[in-house]
């Protein structure tokens, strides 16, 4: 009798989890689940960020060893950048001018929603180099798939791939399969679409032979699909293949942004 | 009544923690430092030095949490996490003779294989990902040796406590006659 009984746990528990399953597909637990997140996204977000800070000191010790390196290239290419900047701040003001004049109303506007990180996906994914993080925010506060989302310096960190009402799935746009429209600032404005690459970088692929691609020219969203505007920078050229014997070149992309240190984030909503 | 009531609180409670801390703070950690997996260690932990009943409870609560949180097919993680509890317990049953660490490693060894290969099996085979295959990915195993070594670091620490508060089970090497 008492075997019987023992016997019946594993039968208890199959029931108990076909009914979740169940519930949860015709969306009678929504409610609890909803409350259930709303509860203990305050404690994710602060998990993550100590996960954070404690992968920035990890990878801080370990890469000590190129930081004069690091430092020299860094302080060159503030010179360049610089350089740079001053020339768009007299293109700006000559845009603006001109905009008064013809009393032109074109530019875009855009909203953003500031998000928070709780969490990342890696778990049923073990050996699988995507990385998805999910995010505080879902279709309750007005997000929606395909949407961009940008750090704190306005660059481009991925999408939104999967959405509930109170949290969202990002892909980052190193993370294998997430695919952005993105352009070239280059003499042709070369289109293409970038995705994702080991995890590590981004590649735009499917470049005909005949566009010229330098290193470092930049990579910014093209704005077709019209989810996520136009001149949003992605990253910038590292390297070109580039072989005769074939029919398309493509180009490995560094991000701009370290995706291991993501903090203040923000969907844009177009 | 108010006693039991509390301890099932408390088991509710620590069960979620373990979960969220395991999805919004070990899968940040550095690559090799995120392949802790201290949901599935703390449940093979209560099955070996509880009842399998009160790890099922657990691998219930905390396979709810991570599927809650996770954007996968609902009831991926609730499945793999209660389908190893449910083949530890038989390896422990009929397989594993006594309960010193030598059996609680093994345990652990194959409760971390077996829960992999579930996962890898339903993520397979759930509507999201046809275009990685199935087990013909080094990155697997490499991540699943990675996980192996620190479910075994975590395993020795949570034995070696257990021991420490309860003084009742076997010690770590075994005394021959």
């Amino acid at each position: 009798m008492l075997k019987i009984k023992k016997n019946k746990t594993p039968l208890i528990f199959l029931v108990v989890f076909l009914l979740l399953v169940f519930f949860h597909s015709i969306k009678v637990l929504q409610p609890l689940e909803n409350f259930l997140l709303y509860l203990v996204k305050p404690l994710s977000g602060k998990l993550y960020n100590y996960g954070g800070e404690f992968n920035k000191s990890y990878r801080a010790r370990n890469s000590q060893v190129d930081l004069n390196a690091k430092v020299e290239n860094l302080t060159n290419e503030v010179a360049r950048l610089t350089v740079l900047n001053s020339k768009y701040l007299s293109l700006e003001e000559e845009n603006n001018k001109l905009r008064n004049i013809l009393k032109f109303n074109g530019e875009n506007s855009w909203k953003t929603v500031a998000v928070g990180i709780i969490g990342r996906e890696t778990l049923a994914t073990i050996g699988n180099e995507s990385q998805d993080i999910i995010i505080n925010k879902g279709s309750r506060d007005g997000l929606r798939l395909d949407l961009g989302l940008i750090n704190e310096e306005g660059v481009v960190v991925g999408k939104i791939i999967d959405i509930k009402p109170g949290t969202a799935k990002i892909c980052l746009t190193t993370s294998p399969g997430c695919q952005l429209a993105a352009s070239l600032q280059n003499q042709n404005k070369t289109l293409g679409i970038v995705e994702g690459d080991l995890g590590l970088t981004i590649k735009m692929s499917y470049i005909p032979q005949l566009e010229k691609i330098n290193i470092n020219d930049i990579v910014i969203t093209s704005g077709l699909g019209g989810d996520i505007p136009r001149g949003l920078v992605i990253g910038k050229v590292q390297s070109v293949r580039n072989e005769s014997n074939e029919i398309w070149q493509s180009a490995t992309i560094e991000p701009l942004v370290n995706m291991d240190n993501l903090t203040v984030l923000a969907v844009i909503i177009p | 009544m108010f006693k039991k009531i509390g301890q099932i609180i408390i088991f509710f409670a620590l069960s979620s923690i373990v979960a969220v801390c395991q999805f919004s703070f070990i899968n940040v950690l550095p690559s090799i430092w995120g392949q802790i997996n201290l949901v599935l260690v703390v449940a093979i932990f209560t099955l070996f030095f509880f009842d399998w009943r009160s790890a099922l409870f657990y691998g219930a609560i905390s396979g709810f949490w991570l599927d809650l949180m996770s954007f996968e097919f609902f009831g991926l993680y609730l499945a793999a996490i209660l389908l190893t509890i449910i083949i530890s317990h038989l390896i422990l049953k009929n397989l594993l003779t006594n309960r010193s660490f030598y059996s609680f490693f093994t345990l652990i060894i194959a409760a971390t294989i077996t829960y992999n290969i579930l996962l890898a099996i339903f993520f397979y085979f759930s509507f999201n990902d046809k275009t990685s295959s199935l087990f013909i990915n080094s990155s697997f195993y490499l991540a699943l040796v990675y996980q192996i070594v620190w479910s075994l670091f975590l395993a020795l620490a949570l034995f070696n406590l257990a021991i420490f508060l309860t003084k009742g089970f076997k010690p770590f090497f075994l005394v021959k006659k």
